[in-house]
């Protein structure tokens, strides 16, 4: 993500783009939609994509409204700087490239990442009881906070979030709190506030956190009106899509997708490993 | 450790159920790779400002990570 903040940077696109792209990259994903339509139900599969566009849009023209002093930076308009066109390769090559990029690169990112949602998923639906969820997160007034206060310090991504909030929500999490959770838990990590800082400084990141926090919560409360108005029982739709596809291909998929994730694996905790010996040894 | 087996079943049950729409999902944003240019992305922001926060939100949605 941060070369293609700084490409958006380069180019002269205003700081109300920049945070608009840093909000709803990491909220969703060609990835974490699929797997939502998947986990938990098609309504949900929608308005998430939905709910990052007005998160994104909402923290963008809030940052150019309240930096109108700012000079306009200028712009590389289309035509007066044409940029040195490099021939671009025959389709099979990029097509290949493109395919490399994903299933290597990026599943290699975020593949243990979404393990580990599985595992805290499972991990979840067996030992949670469901009574515990209704009793203490029954209540959505209570529950969207405290999925917020959750969200703002986990470091988990858009596809790896999936998983965690499809669990809770069978546990009876209102699907209003639960997009709470996908919306913010992404956005706001250690991670990600850290580079809108270096990018964009304290303001901004104030008002890049105020903006999830305040729409996240808006757009929760929205979910959980549509839902009871429409009567949709989120449990019930849960996991629909995957019954639509054969036992057999359901298997094969999970350990193709186990194969592919796999080397990355030992990769990620080899990772931790030295990140933590060497947090030991400075400490 | 029927536990432990307990939250291995589960885990792999949600595995299965996404792994299809995971697959899909990535070989998505391979096509998205292949076939859109990262500087035709961000020329296509333009220089309003008001309407180059809408398309950098609208762009941002389908890019993973």
């Amino acid at each position: 993500m941060v070369p293609a903040v700084a490409g958006l940077k380069r180019q002269g696109a205003s700081r109300g783009a920049v945070i608009s792209f840093m909000v709803s990259t990491p909220e969703t994903g060609v990835d974490s939609i699929p797997v939502t339509y998947a986990l938990m139900d098609p309504l949900m599969a929608i308005i998430r994509p939905i709910a990052a566009f007005i998160t994104a849009m909402t923290a963008g023209l809030l940052e150019n409204h309240l930096n109108r002093t700012e000079e306009p930076q200028p712009f590389a308009m289309a035509g007066s700087n044409p940029m040195p066109l490099t021939a671009t390769p025959p389709l099979s090559h990029r097509l290949k490239s493109g395919l490399h990029f994903a299933f290597v690169t990026l599943l290699g990112d975020i593949g243990p990442y979404f393990l580990v949602g599985v595992m805290i998923a499972g991990l979840i639906s067996a030992m949670v009881p469901t009574a515990m969820v209704e009793d203490y997160l029954g209540n959505p007034l209570l529950a969207m906070p405290v999925m917020l206060l959750v969200s703002l310090p986990m470091y988990v991504c858009a596809t790896a979030s999936t998983p965690i909030a499809a669990a809770l929500v069978l546990k009876g999490l209102s699907p209003g709190a639960a997009l709470v959770f996908l919306l913010a838990g992404p956005a706001t990590n250690a991670a990600s506030l850290s580079m809108v800082t270096a990018m964009m400084g304290r303001r901004s990141t104030t008002l890049y956190v105020a903006a999830i926090v305040v729409c996240s919560l808006i757009l929760g409360a929205g979910t959980d009106m549509i839902y009871r108005a429409w009567a949709l029982s989120p449990v019930a739709m849960a996991g629909q899509a995957a019954e639509l596809i054969p036992e057999s291909v359901k298997l094969i998929a999970a350990v193709v997708l186990l194969a592919m994730i796999a080397p990355s694996m030992r990769r990620f905790v080899s990772i931790k490993l030295t990140l933590k010996t060497k947090w030991e040894k400075e400490n | 450790m029927t536990m432990l087996i307990d939250i291995l079943r589960e885990s792999w049950m949600v595995l299965e159920e996404s792994a299809v729409y995971m697959l899909f999902g990535f070989f998505i944003a391979g096509l998205m790779n292949a076939l859109i240019r990262q500087d035709h992305v961000t020329r296509y922001l333009g220089a309003n400002r008001a309407r180059s926060v809408v398309r950098a939100a609208l762009i941002g949605v389908p890019i993973p990570l």
